[in-house]
């Protein structure tokens, strides 16, 4: 393959095999990552800013972003909760720089400006000078340098922002499959913030995205669940691409016996390890059925958010592009109002499976980080993905790649590749 | 007078010797450092001064400790690493004959293949020691790192 | 404090201009309006400034640093600033071309 190095740089055109094929160029192009800022986070979708209990009083606010940019969730005197840029309008300088707070107004430390809670300037110092001279000029309107002010929607427990005018209702956005799964875990009881985990990934975020919808490589690279017979190849799996490819959600029923079984499934991945025992039993065995249906599983709600529920482990994975190259993970842990003692314990126990140290996600962003500048010096070599066949739809199994097909075909029909 | 439960240099080795075993990867060793109904956590400076309980690694009770190491050395899939630990500033806070609460502070330096070494984390431990048959054990650990993020990953306990 | 304070000469004070003083550390600004002398609070409730180096029109002053307006005859915090609380106000008297002030606390 010598010639393969003088090659020159490759077209920026999608292989002609379709989605199953992608392109290594899209995970290090800084032009497409642009255009996907542009297109996806800036442009008519839902992204995940925060839950409603991180904001609990008037006044109290959170930073948060939506793609690159710094946004704060503000609850407002009379209950409403708004979301507005973490940019001064004046020279554009940070204004909050608290991680969680609050405060009567927001005001920039750089000048002054000072905004009410829904992003309005207020005022600002010295707009007529001092001592007769300076100050602003006689016409300059305050009322036209607020805040960029997103429109917000709020679902249960989460809140939700865009910055189009054109992006539909959340609930026609998220479709009726995704709008069903959010509210079961957000809307039938108040929540209660558990705490947060942020990790720092040097790969392009759509890595992460893909990983998130890949269940062929979970009992391979993340031998914890099979060991310890959470999930198998053998147990009950659903993969199922929803709105075109831009969601998705998988989810398995939950059965305590398998770990007694073996099947042949199970033996053909050696990583199984039958001699391991789990000494506390009770952070896989003691799950409460708190839904009342068995099962456990995940959602993605494009562009920034894996939902996951992990026995009694809830967690919001927040995706939050930092360059073509890089991503952070906000992983907001969350539990209910109402939640007793040992359902405290158990969820803080559980969430030791799924985080920057999870025993079921540490491995993603270990080979994530490793194998972005192997993608970056091969930007002409393609991924292959035929695993389950060539379509997008729904498949009950594993070993599939049907997500990521319906991923990539929602994508090029987005991005125009 | 109550009696002491350790020195203040006693303390000083007792931390060393814990730091020791996870330098050296030797993460059998490990679990002994702990009482059998102890609280061992790694927790953001964040979490803990918002009084958020959330932990990427929350271990109840000794049993937890040694799933954490068993699934480390058997099960996680992880790239190659060095890691070194710097304890520094080993303080005794109260010890009331039965129980000593001490704190330090800790940097500890991660270096990966085909890089230099970096920072992984730095924080300080708050801790509650008390004496089992002669020997020290930690009841409670924290170590409460002061990273805003986790680099990539948390594989070896703090 | 419940004495009356001498604080200006009756002339110090002009029509449209605010007069800063304070009485024991605390900043009190004079106004002479409609005929009357007025004295009040001279510190905004929103961030620490004198607001008699604001802009002073129509019976109300208005805050240098963030344009939140007070009514000089009552204190009262006009809604639409930053300040949601009200400046005190303080009794004024003449006598002999002086002014006192009753800065009760």
């Amino acid at each position: 393959m010598t010639t393969a190095a003088i090659e020159t740089p490759p077209a920026k055109c999608w292989p002609e095999d379709g989605i199953t094929r992608v392109p290594a160029w899209i995970y290090s192009d800084p032009d497409i990552y642009a255009r996907e800022m542009q297109t996806f986070h800036y442009g008519k979708t839902w992204n995940f800013v925060g839950l409603d209990c991180e904001v609990p009083e008037p006044g109290s606010f959170k930073r948060s972003w939506v793609g690159e940019r710094p946004v704060i969730m503000v609850r407002d005197h009379d209950g409403t909760i708004n979301v507005v840029e973490n940019r001064c309008a004046h020279r554009g300088s940070l204004i909050c720089w608290e991680t969680r707070g609050k405060a009567r107004d927001l005001s920039c430390p750089y000048h002054h400006w000072s905004y009410d809670l829904k992003g309005n300037l207020m005022g600002l110092p010295f707009l007529r000078g001092a001592q007769g001279k300076g100050g602003m000029p006689r016409g300059f309107d305050k009322s036209q340098h607020g805040l960029t002010r997103l429109r917000v929607a709020v679902r249960g427990g989460t809140v939700w922002a865009t910055y189009s005018e054109d992006t539909l209702s959340f609930e026609e956005y998220t479709g009726p499959e995704i709008l069903e799964r959010l509210d079961r875990l957000v809307s039938r009881r108040p929540l209660r913030l558990v705490g947060y985990s942020r990790q720092m990934v040097k790969s392009n975020w759509k890595l992460y995205w893909e990983n998130s919808r890949d269940p062929y490589h979970a009992t391979l690279m993340h031998p914890f669940l099979s060991t310890f017979g959470i999930l198998r190849t053998d147990g009950d799996y659903h993969s199922v691409p929803l709105e075109g490819g831009k969601h998705e959600y998988t989810y398995s029923q939950f059965d305590p016996e398998l770990r007694n079984r073996t099947s042949e499934a199970s033996q053909q991945i050696k990583s199984i390890s039958n001699d391991l025992k789990i000494q506390d039993t009770e952070v896989v065995t003691s799950v409460i059925d708190e839904f009342n249906d068995g099962m456990m599983g995940a959602f993605q709600l494009f562009p920034t958010v894996l939902v996951q529920q992990y026995f009694n482990c809830l967690v919001v994975r927040h995706m939050i592009p930092k360059g073509p190259g890089a991503h952070e993970l906000a992983w907001t842990y969350f539990g209910y109002a109402d939640d007793d003692e040992k359902m405290r314990e158990l969820r803080l126990k559980q969430s030791n499976l799924v985080g920057p140290a999870g025993f079921v996600s540490l491995e993603d962003s270990e080979v994530l980080s490793l194998m972005q500048p192997v993608v970056e010096s091969r930007p002409d070599s393609q991924q292959v993905l035929e695993m389950g066949g060539h379509g997008t739809g729904a498949q009950s199994t594993m070993m599939t790649e049907t997500l990521i097909r319906a991923f990539y075909e929602f994508y090029r029909r987005e991005m125009k590749l | 007078m109550t009696k002491a439960t350790a020195s203040r240099a006693e303390i000083r080795d007792f931390y060393d010797d814990c730091a020791a075993v996870l330098d050296a990867e030797d993460l059998a060793a490990f679990p002994a450092f702990f009482t059998q109904d102890c609280l061992y956590r790694v927790i953001s400076r964040e979490n803990h001064d918002d009084g958020l309980d959330h932990a990427p690694i929350h271990c109840r009770g000794k049993a937890m400790i040694i799933d954490r190491v068993t699934s480390t050395r058997e099960v996680a899939l992880y790239q190659p690493r060095s890691l070194r630990h710097f304890i520094s500033g080993v303080r005794i806070l109260s010890d009331d004959g039965d129980e000593i609460r001490s704190s330090a502070n800790f940097l500890i330096i991660e270096s990966l293949v085909e890089q230099e070494p970096q920072i992984l984390m730095v924080g300080r431990y708050l801790d509650r020691i008390v004496r089992e048959e002669g020997e020290l054990r930690f009841r409670e650990r924290s170590c409460v790192y002061d990273n805003y993020h986790i680099r990539t990953t948390l594989v070896i306990p703090a | 404090m419940t004495d009356w304070t001498r604080v200006a000469d009756e002339g110090d004070v002009t029509e449209g201009e605010p007069f800063p003083t304070e009485i024991d550390g605390v900043e009190i600004a004079l106004y002479r309006m409609e005929g009357d002398i007025l004295a009040m609070g001279d510190i905004c409730t929103h961030e620490h400034v004198r607001l008699s180096t604001g802009w002073f029109e129509d019976g109300r002053i208005e805050c240098p640093l963030h344009q939140s307006c007070f009514e000089v005859r009552t204190g009262k915090c006009v809604p639409g600033g930053p300040a949601w609380q009200d400046v005190p106000v303080y009794a004024v008297k003449i006598k002999d071309g002086e002014i006192y002030v009753k800065a009760s606390s």
